[in-house]
């Protein structure tokens, strides 16, 4: 990873376009990075992580994105270049401070990636963060491949201070996790000791100056759009003027495509936007002025391009028909198929898809699942018993990360799933509407990001609540990044490990309890005991279900050259009741002829479908000779 | 070069996104175009998984429409039906003779039967590989993803030689695992090769 991030300029490699960003920010010297990680945006930083030491720069996992926002901002403020990466909703917690750097502005370059995620692949929504820019007068780029995402990363730091302006980057999905070729340029040594550069005028945001700043922000969006047309991101391809189709970010490729596709490539007038907001206004009238036909405007989700486009042209006078989203989706990820079928019924023409191979046998799906050992799947499986045992029928908030897979079969305790924090949030108020037991889950990481503000409302509030924490130690399931109960940073250095117990008693509960899920009987009779609490006594209580994630350990063991026994089960004494598979469903355990298996490639040995076995046909094997 | 593509399929775990990253480094360093869509987070833990690859001058999109993909390489059974219509007309399937059930209670499995009847009913070209099986005599399960990758070689489904990919796995792979992922890939690609033969 180290050695292709800083190899040398002019070489051609192949980035992904998270690494390409990392690299962009890289030859612009930036100073100081930081962030909360989350999919599509993780690996910026992370890459970014891995060479700090080697080039100087401070990287940091922020505590949540508004914190990550705030130290970007902070470090801009001393004159030092800076960067900072979220997933979409990331931007919706650092919203606040967000609004009122649109009014400040910066004085080091600042660069906000906010990697979009059309079609959901790993998030609670679609949203279309270009708005924020209109939003917060933060002007929006869009890059369509890795290549370009690392220079227009490295160039927006030169526009960034010229014009004293926070930037969007916002990549999506299909250029974050796409890999691709990608030319290196210079790397720039970054200045990495700035000085706070005091300015009250700007700064302080009392009303006095905010009145002046939101016209000052208005006017430098305004500068921009009269600008951005010598912006060599964005590009006219003039030709016979028939027709036109205006494209940006990803979509430009599914366009220039589907225009192949459809043997017109070279008949159309195409313009290629990466400032998607302001719309650089000079290249959008010569585009005009070459179109006598219809246009249609590509862009993945909503038609903010579109928009803008139409009160344009009506200011302007221009006539041509303009289309967007009565030809196009506006929900989920385009693609050449989908886009050459609008730009085809734009021109009359027919356009096809032909799917040749269409099989009709019945898939079982397959979502993602816990990994074998996983301690949330033992957690899960023991409040289910736990709650079975008691009596009690909850409602139980979940929360995100990988314990969102509670949701699913057998284990089915994840009602109510909606933003970072939201579950036990969401709990509070459910436990005062109703006579309902609560029992809301929620994972290390999250908690530290945005569970403690809630839990100490519940304590304050005085609420009953059962609150679940799945502590496997790291943000697990954007790839194990380290969180402020780690024990260690972004570089890998040793940093102190804050304990939620503390926290959670720090905060006034009164009912905190470690377990460990791997011991299952011990662990349903302190959850019992929990619910008994919160029941008798109406005040909130926290139980800890503290196991690493097996993921990291199982790795940590191989590396190690360490056996790994493993279980298998006996058939002599198994009555194939199914519990294993019905109630714990380990991905290790299958059955195949109405017989109970245990895969020894997958088991690591947790002993948790020994200890639920009822008739202790599961035991320990010796060490697996294949690895 | 006309463009190519090809998806490559399997369940989360099975090395399928370092496959494509083999693929992709070895084009990019004959200088060809290449563009690799994958997909990370969630979906990676046990889930089905697919990485869209697509090489060639004219390679703009990164994703494969269906209908479009001249290779589908499905590194287990019951993905290889699920992305089976991205394959184009006359398209090859290469499949590892292997089905991995869902860990999910109370749901029906097709048969390994049933999966290759319908590749036959469907009059699909289609290639099984025992993969895993190959793979443990090279040294290890893990190796499926390279032993499937032999056998991509051995179809001429990339413009690319056994030294190209042998390069690819001493750039990316950490050195522990460099002689047993090497000695998979030729047994995959003899193997296939074999096979080919064969049919």
């Amino acid at each position: 990873m180290t050695k292709y991030l800083l190899a040398p300029p002019g070489e051609e490699v192949l980035l992904m376009g998270n690494e390409a960003i990392a690299r962009g920010m890289l030859e612009a010297g930036i100073a100081v990075a930081s962030a909360y990680p989350g999919t599509p945006s993780t690996e910026i930083i992370e890459a970014l992580s891995r060479v700090a030491e080697e080039v100087g720069i401070y990287v940091e996992w922020s505590t949540n994105e508004k914190v990550a926002i705030e130290v970007a901002i902070g470090a801009s403020m001393c004159g030092v270049r800076a960067a900072v990466a979220m997933k979409h909703v990331g931007v919706n917690v650092a919203s606040d401070p967000l609004m009122s750097l649109g009014y400040s502005g910066v004085e080091g370059g600042l660069v906000i990636v906010t990697a979009d995620d059309p079609n959901a692949h790993s998030s609670q929504n679609e949203q279309d963060n270009r708005y924020y820019g209109m939003h917060a007068y933060i002007p929006v780029f869009e890059p369509s491949s890795p290549s370009e995402a690392k220079d227009l990363t490295r160039d927006l730091y030169d526009l960034s201070e010229r014009y004293k302006t926070a930037v969007f980057l916002r990549p999506t999905t299909r250029v974050c996790h796409v890999r691709g070729n990608v030319v290196l340029g210079e790397l720039k040594k970054p200045e990495r000791v700035g000085v706070f550069r005091r300015d009250f005028s700007r700064w302080v945001l009392l009303p006095v100056n905010s009145r002046r700043l939101h016209e000052e922000a208005i006017n430098r969006i305004e500068k921009l759009a009269d600008s951005l047309h010598e912006f060599k991101y964005n590009f006219l391809k003039k030709k016979d003027g028939s027709f036109g189709v205006i494209a940006s970010g990803i979509a430009y490729n599914y366009a220039v495509e589907a225009l192949m596709e459809l043997g017109i490539y070279d008949k159309a007038t195409v313009l290629k936007l990466a400032s998607t907001y302001p719309l650089p206004r000079k290249l959008v009238k010569e585009f005009f002025d070459n179109v006598e036909g219809e246009v249609l405007v590509v862009e993945e989700l909503d038609p903010i391009v579109e928009w803008n486009v139409k009160v344009f042209a009506k200011e302007e006078g221009i006539e041509n028909i303009v289309h967007g989203k009565d030809l196009l989706p506006r929900v989920r990820e385009l693609d050449t198929s989908i886009v050459a079928s609008a730009i085809a019924g734009m021109l009359g023409k027919n356009y096809g898809v032909n799917v040749y191979y269409k099989p009709t046998l019945a898939l079982p799906p397959r979502p993602p699942t816990m990994c074998p050992g996983c301690g949330h799947r033992a957690a899960f499986y023991e409040l289910k018993i736990a709650s079975a045992k008691a009596k009690v029928k909850a409602v139980y908030p979940g929360d995100i990360g990988c314990y969102t897979l509670g949701f699913f079969p057998p284990y089915r305790l994840v009602d109510i799933s909606f933003s970072m924090g939201s579950g036990l949030g969401i709990g509070l108020g459910i436990a005062k509407a109703s006579d309902e037991l609560v029992v809301a889950t929620i994972g290390d990481s999250t908690f530290f990001h945005a569970g403690i503000p809630a839990l100490i409302n519940a304590v304050y509030n005085t609420t009953p609540i059962l609150l679940v924490v799945m502590d496997n130690g790291v943000t697990a399931m954007t790839g194990h990044q380290p969180h402020p109960g780690s024990g260690y940073r972004a570089t890998g250095s040793v940093a102190k490990s804050l304990k939620i117990e503390d926290i959670a008693r720090a905060v006034g509960v009164e009912f905190v309890e470690v377990l460990d899920p791997y011991a299952v009987d011990a662990s349903i009779r302190k959850l019992i005991e929990a619910i008994e609490y919160v029941k008798k006594e109406g005040k909130p209580a926290v139980i800890i279900a503290r196991r690493p994630c097996a993921l990291i350990v199982y790795r940590q063991r191989i590396r190690r050259g360490e056996k790994i026994d493993v279980y298998y089960v006996d058939q002599n004494k198994c009555a194939k009741c199914g519990i294993c598979v019905n109630l714990l469903a380990c991905p290790a355990i299958y059955i195949e002829e109405a017989k109970y298996f245990i895969n020894p490639t997958l088991c690591t040995g947790c002993g948790v479908c020994a200890q639920i076995c009822p008739f202790k046909a599961i035991s320990l094997r010796g060490g697996r000779s294949e690895e | 070069m006309k463009s190519r593509n090809i998806l490559l399929c399997g369940v989360g775990g099975q090395g399928i996104i370092t496959m494509g990253r083999l693929i992709g480094t070895a084009l990019v360093d004959k200088g060809v175009k290449v563009r690799i869509a994958e997909v990370h987070g969630l979906a990676q833990r046990g889930g089905s998984v697919n990485v869209h690859v697509r090489f060639g001058e004219d390679v703009y999109s990164p994703l494969i429409c269906k209908g479009k993909a001249q290779a589908v390489v499905a590194l287990e059974l019951i993905e290889a039906i699920r992305y089976l219509s991205y394959l184009s007309e006359n398209g090859i399937l290469l499949v590892n003779d292997t089905l991995i059930p869902p860990p999910l209670p109370k749901i029906k499995i097709p048969t390994r039967k049933e999966i290759l009847d319908e590749f036959k009913r469907l009059n699909v070209k289609f290639y099984l590989v025992d993969a895993t099986k190959i793979a443990i005599k090279a040294g290890s399960a893990a190796s499926t993803n390279v032993v499937m990758l032999g056998g991509m070689l051995a179809f001429n489904l990339l413009p690319l030689t056994l030294q190209d990919i042998e390069r690819s796995i001493r750039k990316i792979l950490p050195p522990k695992f460099h002689e047993v992922n090497l000695k998979a890939l030729k047994m995959g690609f003899e193997e296939v090769a074999k096979l080919k033969r064969t049919l």
